[in-house]
């Protein structure tokens, strides 16, 4: 109580200048990127004109593989290095020509280049005030603010689309899960303004499909804007119970029912939820191969179980391209508790994405890998990933989640809101009784 | 073998009076039969004592009722007002507190006042446990659960008097299965969800205020839910088993099975306000009287059940009394029937005795004319109809010696000791009356000839016909004929005169002339001389005159040529 009430009062951190802002539009994208490509131009400037048809014809410029590593060693980060080291004879990363796909609505754009003026942080960096729906930092000053440019990013308004879940141990041990998912940003409902009271960041509603003994079973999570102030909120219905309940601890480092232990409550989307247990370092911005364009992938990932490998998925069907990410450290505060003692973020210029986590046990030890595999959805349009995959590089086995609808691998991305009472956990307890 | 067997207790039985043998064996059957009854009235007795101790328990735990009611609803205002040490609901605290304080009074004080002194003293301890609610501490690490806790603590004290009165009073052995079954629902899963819903009740309310719920508030919430569903649960189906399982209990006026299925209100109620509402906009008083209410309905299940018990207890009680009446009554009865039926028994059996006794005296006494009667049907009948059959026979013997004594043996006349008898009676009858009677004195002629020309054989056999003749002439009862000695007869008729007496003698002269005598091919002539004599009624005469007279008559006869008669003058 005593904390929330000094941020009240609390210093307010300034927004960037009116020339800084300016630029937005012209030497860099509304979403605050680099709009020329480099020098060598391995990496175009962006064009706004979304996902180019040759995508699926195109052939890798390159493969880098164990043997080969050490040549690209300054495009690659510590976890895609440990990748190739922890699975020598099978890891390969395809490098294919860049392209910049990322493209969001003009409004959100517009809002991004206002919320440079007029966004602000609180306190120490874990509550916000006056932001429109867009990127509410597009020229960051903190780690704090980049990573509070990755969990308002741009995914449109509701969706529905499928979650196909795969733990893999190895090729002959794997475990399915098959989820129906909706999910709704009422941070950017067009009513909203810059209003941060009284709307959520998100509403969440899983349904479980699969494995038959969970079907049924499903879980709704509210997610606040200011998550501190108005702490995620979750409920989850169980067949066995027959009964909503309110889910308690769900964030931060609590365990997922369904993630077979390889990931945790706020690795979801690689980081989700408060920020307060870390400190954050905005370490710059550099070139490196992260996973983008991967339209071979789609949702149904049981359909392409080519995919399924020991140690880590079919390297055929991914594709790397170099881009230009930022490099956003956390350390663990002290007197925190939390499983992982530090994790390095690389998060794409373009979209604000989070594309390579690297997670360090409370030893420093490099504990586990994961990786957004992005995908240009131009229906909406957006990046976005296609599936997310988490490598525990101890148990040598990983944890893949496909978003797309489990039949086409699309996204169903609705204009229409919802109705108010839709996310309700009322609603969620007539749906699981039916 | 048999009477071998039996032989100690024949010997017994014959030194005793009947009187005695009847009591004696009166004694064996109606002592333990008596004893057996006695002991059903007293056990009876025991049973209602028992009962109306549950009964007294039963009103007491009624009594408790409300304080229990009350003390709820005290905890769970009191975990409303930890609201960031705000008292949100004071006043109503503080008005329950006093009401409740008052309660508790007049609980120790008026419905224990008979109660045990341990009982007494827990009843008192509420009291002064009372202030101590007052003194909860508060700071801000209490948490809702503490307060629940340390004013639960207060409500659990309550429950274990209510325990306690279950067990002092005995309500836990009940041979009444749903007795049992209420009792042991009512101390067990009621309480145990009553304090579930108080739960619900006092965290909902409190998390209504802080219109915020922290993780461990969500553990508290889901593990009250789960209880209250589990236990509403099993409530319910124990409630629906004895609903079905016992008609008496569904159809009884103080049970309203509607409480059962509003069980899951509660919950409902939690989940919908609190759990599923993101925004915990329900103002926490609605809830907490919409609580109430729900509350309100399973306390009047409650109280309904513990009615219902009192009601069980009532009626078990009169059954029992019922039925010690019975037993009263019916051992009233059978020792009256008894002893009626013991003293018949006496008195038929006294009586025939001594009516065999008066008659075998009788007998004793020589009257063997009175019939030996007994009005019953058992075997001293018999033994009556032998004694009688016994009496007849003497009879019949005497008659045969008394006929003996008064006839002649040759003859079959009657001899002279009953014809002296006769005579004189006749006399004496003849001079009262004035009547004539008649004697005639007959001899038979010659028979010392007879005797000594053909032996004495054949004077019998004279003798004999002779008598036959005589017999046959005498037309009347009243009139006799004796052999008086040898060949000397005599005839008395009464009531007859001179006439009469000439008139018998003539034909008895004539026929005795012309009777065939034969003895052995020897025809032998008879003939007899007969005197006669006559009272002559204008004076009294007497036998020997009579006789005498006669006598002298015949010696005429004999003298003037014997086969004659002659009248003495």
């Amino acid at each position: 109580m005593a904390i929330i009430l000094l941020a009240d009062v609390g210093v307010v951190v300034a927004a960037v200048s009116k020339e800084k802002a300016d630029e937005l539009g012209k030497s860099l994208t509304a979403y605050g990127a680099i709009h020329a490509g480099n020098a060598n131009n391995t990496i175009p400037a962006w064009t706004g004109d979304g996902e180019p048809v040759v995508l699926m014809d195109e052939q890798p410029l390159f493969t880098i593989t164990s043997t080969n590593k050490d040549e690209h060693r300054d495009y690659l980060n510590p976890g895609a290095l440990a990748m190739f080291e922890r699975y020598p004879d099978s890891f390969i990363m395809n490098i294919y020509p860049s392209h910049r796909t990322e493209r969001s609505p003009d409004w959100v754009y517009e809002n991004s280049k206002k919320n440079a003026l007029e966004t602000q942080l609180l306190g120490d960096g874990d509550e916000i005030k006056n932001v429109w729906g867009g990127i509410p930092f597009p020229i960051p000053n903190s780690g704090k603010e980049v990573i509070w440019n990755h969990r308002l990013r741009w995914r449109g308004i509701f969706l529905r689309t499928d979650f196909v879940s795969m733990a893999v141990y190895n090729k002959d041990k794997t475990a399915l899960n098959k989820t129906s998912v909706e999910v709704a940003f009422p941070f950017y409902y067009r009513e909203r303004g810059n209003k941060v009271e009284g709307y959520k960041l998100q509403y969440f509603l899983a349904i479980n499909n699969y494995p038959p003994s969970q079907a049924g079973g499903s879980l709704l999570v509210y997610e606040g804007i200011n998550a501190r102030r108005t702490p995620r909120q979750a409920w989850a219905y169980s067949p066995g119970q027959r009964r909503v309940r309110r889910v308690p601890n769900a964030g931060y480092d609590a365990p997922l029912a369904d993630s077979h232990g390889m990931r945790v409550a706020d690795e979801v989307d690689l980081f989700n939820g408060v920020a307060d247990r870390y400190d954050w370092t905005l370490k710059g911005k550099q070139e490196m191969y992260i996973s983008y364009n991967n339209v071979r992938i789609k949702g149904d990932l049981t359909s392409i179980e080519d995919l399924v490998q020991n140690g880590h998925p079919n390297p055929a069907y991914l594709r790397y391209e170099k881009h230009r990410v930022w490099v956003l450290e956390a350390k663990l505060k002290s007197g925190m508790n939390h499983i992982y003692k530090t994790r390095v973020y690389y998060i794409d210029e373009d979209t604000w994405s989070i594309v390579y986590a690297n997670l360090y046990d409370r030893r420093e030890k490099l504990w586990r890998v994961s990786i957004a595999y992005l995908r240009h959805y131009p229906e909406l349009p957006v990046t976005w990933a296609a599936m997310f995959v988490y490598h525990d590089l101890r148990k040598g086995a990983y944890f893949m989640q496909g978003n797309g609808d489990e039949k086409s691998g699309r996204i169903y991305f609705e204009k229409n809101l919802p109705g108010p009472n839709h996310f309700s956990p009322a609603a969620l307890r007539r749906k699981s009784f039916r | 073998m048999l009477s071998a067997i039996f032989r100690p207790a024949v010997l017994l039985m014959n030194r005793l009076s009947y009187p005695m043998k009847f009591g004696m064996v009166t004694a064996l059957f109606a002592i333990p039969l008596v004893t057996t009854n006695l002991q059903l009235i007293f056990e009876r007795d025991q049973e209602i004592v028992v009962v109306e101790r549950k009964l007294e328990g039963i009103q007491l735990i009624e009594a408790l009722h409300p304080i229990v009611v009350n003390s709820e609803l005290l905890r769970d205002i009191s975990v409303v007002n930890l609201y960031q040490n705000v008292d949100l609901a004071g006043d109503r605290f503080d008005s329950i507190h006093s009401e409740l304080k008052e309660q508790i009074f007049i609980f120790s004080n008026k419905d224990l006042a008979n109660s045990n002194n341990l009982l007494k003293l827990s009843a008192q301890s509420l009291s002064w446990k009372m202030d101590s609610i007052r003194e909860t501490p508060r700071s801000d690490a209490t948490t809702s659960r503490f307060i629940f806790e340390h004013v639960n603590r207060y409500v659990k004290s309550e429950y274990d008097l209510q325990a306690q009165i279950i067990n002092d009073y005995g309500l836990t052995a009940d041979e009444d299965n749903l007795s049992l079954q209420l009792v042991t629902l009512l101390a067990g899963e009621m309480q145990k969800y009553s304090e579930l819903m108080g739960m619900g009740r006092a965290f909902g309310s409190f998390y209504l205020t802080e219109s915020f719920i922290d993780s461990s508030g969500i553990n508290l919430l889901d593990a009250t839910l789960s209880q209250l569903d589990e236990s509403a649960g099993r409530l319910g189906k124990h409630v629906e088993v004895l609903l079905k399982a016992y008609p008496r209990f569904k159809d009884s006026v103080y049970i309203k099975p509607l409480a059962v299925s509003s069980l899951n209100e509660q919950i409902r109620l939690l989940e919908e306000t609190v759990v599923l509402d993101p925004d915990l906009a329900t103002d926490w008083d609605n809830y907490f009287q919409s609580s109430t209410k729900q509350y309100d309905i399973f306390n009047e299940f409650k109280l309904g059940v513990i009615q219902h018990l009192k009601y069980q207890y009532l009626e078990q009680l009169r059954i029992k009394r019922n039925e010690k009446t019975f037993y009263i009554s019916s051992m009233a009865a059978l020792s009256i029937i008894f002893a009626y039926l013991f003293v018949g028994f006496y008195m038929s059996i006294r009586t025939s005795l001594r009516q065999l006794v008066s008659a075998t005296m009788n007998v004793a006494e020589g009257d063997l004319d009175k019939e030996i009667v007994l009005d019953t049907r058992d075997e001293l009948r018999s033994l009556a109809i032998v004694f009688d059959s016994m009496r007849n026979q003497l009879k019949v013997r005497e008659q045969q010696l008394f006929d003996m004594a008064i006839t002649d043996e040759l003859t079959g006349l009657h001899n002279r000791k009953y014809f002296n008898d006769a005579l004189s009676q006749s006399v004496s009858s003849a001079n009262r009356t004035g009547t004539p009677i008649t004697l005639l004195v007959l001899d038979i002629d010659h028979f010392k000839v007879i005797n000594d020309t053909y032996g004495h054989p054949a004077g019998d056999h004279c003798l004999k016909i002779v008598a036959d003749v005589f017999s046959d002439c005498l037309g009347r009862g009243a009139d006799v004929v004796a052999r008086f000695g040898g060949e000397e007869f005599v005839v008395l008729l009464s009531a007859a005169d001179r006439k009469g007496g000439e008139y018998m003698a003539e034909m008895i002269c004539h026929r005795i002339r012309n009777l065939p005598v034969t003895y052995k091919d020897h025809d032998v002539s008879v003939t007899v001389s007969i005197g006669l004599a006559t009272s002559a009624g204008d004076r009294a005469v007497t036998e020997e005159e009579l006789l005498i007279k006669a006598d002298k008559a015949l010696y005429e006869a004999k003298e003037s040529g014997r086969d004659r008669w002659v009248y003495s003058k």
